[in-house]
């Protein structure tokens, strides 16, 4: 584990194009994690903008965080049991929703009482295996990955309505904005396609929601989508290639970023920008977004690496050549996911370790990592997703063990 | 080279469209041999008893079980420490549990010759027709001599019903009931002074569509669950020169059915099916008699010879994304010669057993080229047992097992076992041992996409030890308390090895032990009373100590029988306790009670009818394995008919309707 202040990092942070003090103050979230998917009208980094690209290539630049002595306290495991295949999980008003894919069923349970939970306070339907989810007012939006609908269904629970439409295909994230339901879909089958494949649809936002419109997306495989003020990102891994004789899945065709404003997302006729991310080796494969101001973090299907992007530049950072290593895997493939949380870090989760690792992007150095926040000592438990249940309280889903890990990332650093 | 998208972990929504094979396949393993025969009377010619050790088995009669539309996995349920984990109804796949061992830790056997998929170790009770077997005999104790490598919970040994003597005749069954299930079987035997043959056959099916409620508590109806199955068996007997005995014993059995997967997902299992057929083929030869050597010394060879075929081929047509098919295919083949000699001399006995085995499998899964593996094993075993009081008051056994692998890897079972018996109405008997289980073909070889086997994998091993307390105050009363402890090593188990696959691990371990109580009352000549209770604590070694999925720590039964001339009535109780269904005890399946009652009456001489009523309390909610319902209230009804040869005194021609 590597804990302690970074005194000297020099040219990584220039690299990121990010200010040392940032635009936070240290004592809040950068981005609230509630905004990843299920909030409609935050998003407030623009004030960030302005100090992005002042730094000096001669400048040192020092951490404002470190790591306590006993990081590990913060973490509580097994907080509560949750379905089959747990897949995704989003905090409001006071309740955690967890999509169960083997379930078809969305559970919530009280963030101030986990106990009190509902497995089935949501049900979506037989052969849906939902995906992800997005909240807002009154609705739980779910996208069916092998049920090809999107499901609406109410924050008081019950029974889902499901929208059909040839054009949903393997749906993956839903993210909803002010006018909009937007779903990614990767529109994958087997045997995977051999051309291009994915699209971003486009829905009204509504209690019954219309198809208005499908878009491709530059990249095959589109899984993610992230706001970023007025535009919407929407995030393709490409396709990917598996190795019966290696068991290692390897990048096919490159992933990348398409940019979509969404003043003109019912006109335009593809996206505003593209950014591709490259494939090199086992690296490539970008997955899960995090947005600390304007700096884009990916994550990676394939490897231990971050691919980052600056939105205020349009400039890729770190692509597959550069990679952002979080650690050494070695030959073998990772998983790590990126989320946007307090004191303006990024806290990324190991899939295949059931290990947090702590990113303070103002210094570009790792303040804490691996931190073990499985239960078992044996068995993998495979940390997926992650929402903040208050401003320095995580809760990790652990897809394989299908729990919940409790961390206070306020007693991680200091 | 295949094109696979899994980024952001959808291998196991992929994986869950494929038919769920780690919930039904992965619980599997081991290879074995075995002969019945090997502790066994001089006696070539008399039932031969798997009895290993001998003070701790249970017999489970199945000769009437077909008549009442009981399942195998039903009647075994019934023996303490034993729990059969069910993916569904009649014909649907059904696995014993023993002490806390998994199914792959518990060999199966028929007419001596091991069951158990050489893929995945474990053997589904369905496949082998009720009708075609006898009884069955659950032995419980240190590592099987006899049997090897797989035994670490126990061996249950399933007799044909072409063993043993028995008379000329002509049997019939027909009956039908609850959700489309009806069955017939015809058998007939037919002898001389120096032959005999015996040969049956027989169908089942069933439609399997029963109601119950899901995980969100709506009511369902099961879809995809019939099963048809289709069974023979023949067995011939023949003696030579009054001086050699020569014995044949076949059985097949065909069975097809849907594959009805998790019951969130009906659409996507709509059309799955399996089938699966089992062969068997076991020639026998040896003394009628043992030979006399000199003063109080005999000798008893035995030679063997026994071919299995197993195949399964699994088939969803719109299993993938996007609806595409999903196949697969395995043959699996295995030949065991197997020569046992015993040497009796006074109160001791010594025997000796040399056996061999040559097994191979054959696979193929969907867009992959067949692969093929097998392996060849030698075994030899000795046991002597001492008694050195004339009324067998102490009785010592003890004996070692070696295996040789065509790896070269040697494999040893020591056993000791200690039976006192001070008073006729009180005996204890000890048991000391160790024992292992090779890993299974696929747990070394296979590679799909989602499930890897590893081969560097290294044998399970377990240490086993218990007592078992047997106490028979009076002719109409006994009672059976026993203790139980089984440590596991090196467990070998399919689980998730990162975001991509499972693979087949060396876990630490793993500790079962427990307690077993048997109550045996019978007040009057007709009425009869059975109460059997099993605690059963089985935890992972590493911490935190998850519960093994599967396991109740409690299974209580109690059954209670009339019988008086011509009606035979049967009321059989059960309760189990709440079990984890998932690797992480974090999924619960809930404790319930099962009620069951049966009755027959005979008609006439020949003719006997029979009804019979299973989960009568109609427990709709019941699971094994997440999401694979229980079936609810089911009845069923038969007609059978039997002539025996009358002027064998030894049998009744009202033998149909009593056990």
């Amino acid at each position: 584990m590597r804990m302690g202040r970074s005194v000297s990092t020099l040219l990584f942070a220039v690299v990121l194009g990010w200010s040392p003090m940032g635009c936070d103050d240290g004592d809040d979230p950068v981005n609230h994690p509630e905004d990843q998917d299920a909030e409609l009208d935050s998003f407030d980094s623009d004030d960030c903008e302005g100090e992005q690209h002042e730094t000096e290539q001669s400048e040192v630049v020092l951490c404002q965080r470190e790591a306590v002595a006993n990081p590990q306290a913060a973490v509580s495991t097994a907080l509560l049991a949750l379905g089959t295949f747990p897949n995704a999980i989003a905090v409001d008003g006071g309740y955690a929703y967890v999509v169960n894919s083997g379930d078809n069923a969305v559970q919530r349970y009280e963030l101030g009482n986990p106990s009190a939970s509902q497995a089935s306070f949501i049900t979506l339907g037989k052969d849906q295996s939902p995906y992800d989810l997005a909240i807002s007012g009154e609705y739980v939006f779910v996208s069916n990955n092998l049920g090809n609908t999107l499901a609406v269904g109410m924050k008081s629970g019950g029974e889902a309505a499901l929208v059909s439409d040839d054009s949903i295909r393997a749906p993956q994230d839903v993210l909803v904005t002010e006018e909009y339901i937007l779903v990614a879909a990767t529109e994958f089958s087997y045997p995977a396609p051999s051309e291009r494949f994915g699209s971003l649809l486009v829905f009204s936002r509504e209690a019954e929601p219309k198809f208005l419109r499908r878009i491709e997306t530059s990249y095959s495989n589109p899984q993610f989508l992230q706001r970023y003020g007025e535009d919407v990102l929407v995030i393709s891994s490409g396709a990917t290639d598996f190795d019966l004789e290696t068991y290692l899945l390897s990048p096919l065709t490159e992933g990348g970023v398409d940019r979509f404003s969404l003043d003109t997302l019912l006109t335009a006729a593809g996206p505003e920008r593209s950014f591709p991310l490259g494939m090199n080796g086992l690296i490539g494969n970008p997955g899960r977004p995090a947005l600390i101001g304007d700096l884009l973090f990916l994550g990676s299907g394939t490897a231990p690496t971050l691919f980052v992007l600056d939105l205020s530049t349009n400039q890729v950072l770190h692509d597959a050549q550069s990679p952002l290593r979080v650690f050494d895997a070695g030959s073998a493939n990772a998983l790590v996911a990126p989320f946007a949380g307090p004191f303006g870090l990024l806290y990324v989760l190991d899939f295949n370790n059931d290990a947090l690792w702590v990113y303070e992007p103002g210094c570009g150095e790792w303040l804490l990592g691996p931190l073990d926040i499985g239960e078992s000592e044996e068995l993998m438990e495979g940390p997926l997703d992650l929402a903040w249940s208050d401003d320095t309280h995580a809760h990790v889903l652990m897809s394989v063990s299908s729990s919940i890990t409790a961390i206070d990332v306020g007693a991680l650093t200091r | 080279m295949l094109v696979w998208d899994r980024a952001g972990c959808q291998w196991w929504h992929i994986f869950l469209s494929i038919g769920r094979l780690a919930c039904l396949c992965l619980p599997w393993a081991a290879e074995v041999w075995a002969d019945e025969a090997w502790l066994e009377p001089v006696e070539v010619d008399a039932p031969t008893e798997p009895a290993e050790p001998a003070a701790n088995t249970s017999t489970i009669e199945l000769d009437q079980a077909a008549s009442f539309g009981r399942s195998l996995s039903e009647l075994l349920s019934r023996v303490p420490g034993l729990y059969v984990k069910r993916a569904g109804s009649v014909l649907q796949p059904a696995r014993a549990q023993l002490r806390g061992a998994a199914a792959e830790q518990v060999v199966v056997t028929l007419d001596g010759v091991p069951l158990n998929s050489l893929a995945n170790a474990a053997f589904d009770l369905s496949l082998i027709p009720i009708y075609a077997l006898q009884d069955a005999i659950i032995s419980r104790g240190a590592g099987s001599l006899v049997v090897g490598s797989g035994s670490q919970g126990g061996v249950i040994a399933l007799r044909s019903a072409a063993q043993g003597e028995q008379p000329d005749s002509v049997s019939a069954t027909l009956g039908g009931g609850s959700f489309g299930h009806w069955h017939g079987n015809l058998a007939g035997t037919l002898s001389t002074d120096s032959a005999a043959i015996r040969a049956g056959v027989g169908l089942s099916a069933v439609e399997g569509d029963f109601d119950f409620v899901d995980l969100h508590g709506d009511a369902q109806t099961r879809q995809n669950n019939d099963a048809f199955q289709v069974g023979a068996f023949a067995s011939g007997q023949l003696t030579l020169a009054e001086a050699v005995a020569l014995s044949s014993t076949t059985l097949f059995s065909w069975t097809e059915r849907g594959a009805p997967g998790p019951s969130e997902f009906p659409q996507r299992f709509s059309l799955a099916r399996s089938e699966e057929t089992q062969f068997l083929s076991v020639l026998k030869s040896g003394a009628k008699e043992a030979i006399g050597l000199f003063d109080e010394a005999y000798l008893d060879p035995q030679l063997s010879l026994a071919y299995r075929y197993a195949g399964s081929v699994y088939d969803n047509p719109k299993a993938l994304l996007g609806g595409a098919s999903y196949h697969s295919e395995a043959q699996e083949h295995s030949l065991r010669p197997h020569f046992e000699l015993s040497l009796l001399y006074g109160s001791a006995e010594t025997k000796l057993l040399l056996a061999s085995r040559h097994e191979w499998l054959e696979r193929t899964l969907e867009s992959q080229p067949s692969d093929g593996f097998e392996r060849h094993g030698f075994a030899v075993a000795a046991t002597q047992e001492l008694s050195p009081f004339a009324n067998d008051a102490l009785i010592l056994q003890a004996g070692l097992r070696m295996e040789l692998d065509d790896d070269g890897e040697i494999a040893w079972i020591p056993r000791a076992e200690l039976l006192l018996s001070p008073w006729p109405t009180a005996s204890l008997q000890l048991d000391l041992g160790t024992s292992f289980r090779r890993p299974a073909f696929d747990e070394l070889y296979l590679r799909s996409e989602f499930i890897r086997g590893n081969p560097e994998l290294e044998n399970e091993e377990a240490f086993r030890t218990s007592a078992r307390l047997m106490l028979r105050p009076h002719p109409a009363l006994r009672g059976d308390l026993g203790l139980f402890l089984i440590d596991f090593e090196n467990l070998i188990q399919f689980v998730p090895n990162n975001a991509l696959f499972y693979q087949a691990t060396n876990l630490r371990g793993a500790l079962s032990r427990g307690v077993e109580l048997e109550l045996w009352t019978q007040p009057f000549e007709a009425l009869s009373a059975t109460l059997a209770y099993t605690y059963t604590l089985a935890e992972r070694s590493a911490p935190p100590h998850y519960p093994l999925p599967g396991r109740p720590k409690h299974l209580m039964s109690a059954l209670i029988g009339f019988e008086y001339d011509p009606l035979h009535l049967e009321l059989e109780a059960r309760y189990v306790s709440e079990r984890s269904l998932d690797v992480f005890g974090k999924r619960m399946a809930a404790s319930a009670v099962f009620l069951d009652a049966s009755a027959s009456v005979a008609l006439f001489s020949a003719w006997s009818v029979s009804v019979s009523a299973s989960n009568i309390l109609d427990v709709r909610d019941a699971i094994d394995a997440l999401q694979y319902p229980l079936p609810s209230r089911a009845f069923f009804a038969s007609l059978a008919f039997k002539m025996a040869d009358s002027a064998d005194s030894s049998v009744s021609e009202f033998e149909a309707i009593e056990e």
